[in-house]
């Protein structure tokens, strides 16, 4: 049996045994095969001595067991790794950072514990799938939307926590600004709540976020301190109808007064659908097969732009949409037009009003059904058909997050071809810029895992050296593979590293046995910060 | 052949897939395993536009309960029958379908205490296919193996994956074939997921 770093064989089986006599020995999992699901299938370390394996997995009912677990785990000194449904595939799954650890599975917590209509809110557990909750307002009738990641299989809370992002109105897509309140457990078993939730019998604990006193919410997102056991979210009031339109400008300079109109649109709250901007030019771009004759990225501005007019293309375009009433989505839609006429050549197609829900013919061939809240999984039907990586390997992303400008488009992706370039990363998409979340772009560098390490091995060198390259440029991630959470957060070292120090005091103080989630982000509790230096 | 995915009886199953697989050799080893499999327990998946994967559908039909079709996307069979029914029913599932389908279920799976009992990727090698199969030893024998070697492997792969259920012991085996891959499809697989315990014993 594999055991904790540090934990005696004799220990360890004392602790299992006494995490079976909280949750039931069904509940504890040690053999190989039942570990197996606590492994990341798309680890960029698989089969190596570096990948991080757990040692056992434990899962709970209910709270009262979380914190049962806690204080016996805190008690040995047992490291433990909780995951809501472990799904987060590309960024660690189900793995825990530090070998050895147990993984606190809270699948079975699974219970939407309140919805509320009128207040469009929800409290749900960690188990709580997007497929569970829209099945829950499906089956209950209700006029709410969630919205949901692509694919839809994961945790409603672990998305959250580990700031995932969705494709409806701005206010839902960032999934942990959507949040209002949580029920953590710390380390030594203590429960609290946050926000109105702190009080007793508090009536608007889904509603106002905030309470009194500090907001301490954000310690808990992708966060070693606690074990997230509820959690609320403000729901989408269901829209009448929705508008989906594309706006096309014929030069590669003009994506800068786009950007600036469609940040302008959403600041002002005329457009809140998620933008969705593309280019045929743009390096390495999604693999999908290109007209012959059609200029590639490396070809230059006059050529790309003769191609494009000669074949009627625009050299940009973004698709904006507009979600709620149908005077209202109109109108907006409308106004985008104005807006954006300025830009010489522009055009404009779509604006259909589309009532909601979708009825299943409009549905029928989508690819994605995130936009109207529909949980999929759909996405896994494409990755499995690509020729240029192994789909039963997987892979990792580089995640870099940019400006809202297009000039901060073409700067970020001129030095991501020529990195990508110089280090021969192994890529296999780079998305365009995604506007999920206001203010910034993200883009996605996905980078394929295989089976060989040795080929691994050199992704991982040269990823590493990519994630270096761009923080120099000011360019940072926002979430990464556990391979490579310290290199990241590394990247964030003003002044002297400051907020990871920062980040180690409030770890050594609210877990001062370090037994939660050792190392994830980058934040290593201090007694294995000592080993390591 | 229909449109749309859906629940399909044997009659259209034999209808797409034509009678191009009946009257295969089984091998020995395999039969045996057959004849104790306990029957029409378990759920076949099986892509429309998969001509492989409607040839496994033919040859695994009467043991089955029923025939799930999905066209590369399993949300539906996911939310509309295994997400619930998995809680209360840990019912076996078995398929030919390309990777992604499978990789969704056998996840889904282990969340909810299932296994995978069998699986045989089936992969395109220039003009040839390699299988690598990882199964239980009683079923994956040479003389199994060699059955794959002709354009009925996928009638073959569906008897391996069906005989994979009354056994426990895994192991793996290599195998280069000489079939044609005359579909599309870069990558296949061949799989049963089954319940991890029946009755508080390992099945």
């Amino acid at each position: 049996m594999r055991t904790p770093p540090g934990i005696s064989a004799s220990d360890f089986a004392d602790a299992l045994a006494r995490f079976a006599s909280v949750v039931g020995k069904d509940w504890v999992f040690t053999s190989d095969e039942d570990l197996e699901p606590y492994r990341d299938a798309y680890s960029i370390l698989w089969n190596e001595p570096d990948e991080r394996i757990a040692s056992a997995a434990v899962a709970p009912f209910n709270a009262e067991e979380v914190q049962a677990v806690m204080r016996i785990a805190n008690e040995k000194r047992i490291p433990v790794y909780p995951i809501s449904t472990g799904k987060n595939l590309g960024y660690g799954g189900a793995a825990p950072v530090l070998s050895g650890s147990v993984v606190l599975d809270l699948k079975r917590m699974n219970r939407i514990i309140e919805i509320d209509e009128r207040n469009s809110c929800v409290l749900v557990e960690p188990g709580v799938t997007y497929f569970d909750l829209y099945r829950h307002i499906q089956d209950k009738g209700l006029n709410l939307w969630i919205d949901c990641p692509d694919p839809g299989w994961g945790s409603v809370i672990g998305n959250a926590l580990d700031y995932g992002g969705g494709y409806t109105h701005s206010w839902y897509r960032n999934h942990f600004d959507a949040h209002c309140g949580m029920e953590v457990v710390l380390a030594n078993g203590e429960v609290l709540r946050t926000g109105m939730g702190a009080m007793p019998n508090a009536k608007t604990w889904q509603q106002n976020k905030y309470g009194y006193g500090p907001f301490v919410d954000g310690l808990f997102k992708q966060s070693s301190l606690g074990v997230v056991t509820k959690m609320g979210f403000w729901l989408y009031p269901a829209p009448e109808v929705f508008i989906s339109g594309v706006i096309g400008v014929p030069k590669k300079s003009d994506i800068n007064k786009l950007v600036d109109i469609v940040n302008y649109l959403e600041n002002t709250v005329a457009m809140r659908g998620m933008p969705v901007f593309a280019c045929p030019f743009l390096p390495m771009g999604l693999p999908i097969p290109q007209p012959p004759g059609m200029p590639s990225a490396d070809a230059s501005v006059a050529d790309q732009e003769a191609y494009a007019a000669a074949n009627r293309i625009p050299y940009w375009t973004v698709a904006v949409s507009y979600y709620g009433g149908p005077e209202v989505v109109k109108a907006q839609w409308e106004y985008t037009k104005r807006k954006a006429s300025g830009i010489a050549g522009a055009t404009f197609t779509g604006g259909e009003v589309i009532a909601m829900p979708p009825k299943p013919d409009e549905l029928k061939g989508m690819l994605s059904k995130s936009p109207f809240g529909i949980p999929a999984l759909s996405i896994f039907s494409i990755g499995a058909r690509s020729e240029h990586s192994d789909p039963t390997a997987g892979h990792i992303t580089c995640s870099p997050i940019v400006p809202r400008t297009g000039e901060g488009i073409t700067a970020a992706y001129e030095l991501i071809q020529k990195t990508v370039t110089r280090l021969e990363l192994p890529v296999t998409v780079l998305t365009p810029p995604i506007g999920c979340w206001a203010r910034t772009f993200v883009i996605l560098i996905m980078m394929a895992v295989t089976h060989d390490p040795e080929r691994n091995k050199r992704t991982r060198t040269a990823f590493r050296e990519m994630v270096k390259i761009l923080a120099d440029h000011g360019y940072g991630e926002y979430r990464t593979a556990p391979a490579f959470q310290d290199d990241v957060m590394a990247t964030y070292s003003f002044n002297n590293h400051a907020l990871k120090r920062f980040h180690e005091t409030v770890k050594d103080a609210i877990d001062p046995n370090g037994i939660i989630s050792a190392g994830r982000y980058g934040v290593w509790p201090r007694h294995l910060r000592e080993k390591k230096s | 052949m229909r449109s749309t995915p859906g629940i399909w009886d044997r009659r259209d199953v034999i209808m797409a897939g034509g009678a191009a697989v009946g009257g295969i050799a089984m091998s020995q080893d395999v039969t045996s395993a057959w004849a104790a499999t306990p029957k029409r327990n378990y759920l076949l998946v099986a892509d429309t536009r998969i001509a492989a994967s409607r040839d496994f559908a033919v040859e695994a039909m009467p043991n089955s309960e029923r025939v799930a079709w999905i066209e590369g996307d399993i949300t539906k069979l996911w939310y509309e029958e295994l997400d619930t029914r998995w809680y209360d029913e840990k019912i076996a599932v078995a398929g030919l379908t390309e990777y992604g389908p499978f990789f969704c279920l056998e996840r889904l799976a282990m969340d909810r205490g299932l296994r995978v009992a069998f699986k045989g990727s089936h992969r395109r090698d220039g003009s040839q296919l390699l299988h690598l199969i990882d199964g239980p030893k009683d079923v994956v024998t040479e003389q199994a193996l060699n059955a794959l070697s002709d354009q009925y492997w996928p009638a073959q792969a569906a008897r391996m994956a069906i005989a994979s259920r009354t056994a426990a012991s895994m192991t793996s085996r290599l195998y280069k074939s000489s079939s044609a891959a005359s579909e599309q499809w870069p990558l296949l697989v061949s799989w049963m997921i089954m319940p991890k315990r029946a009755n508080g014993i390992r099945a």
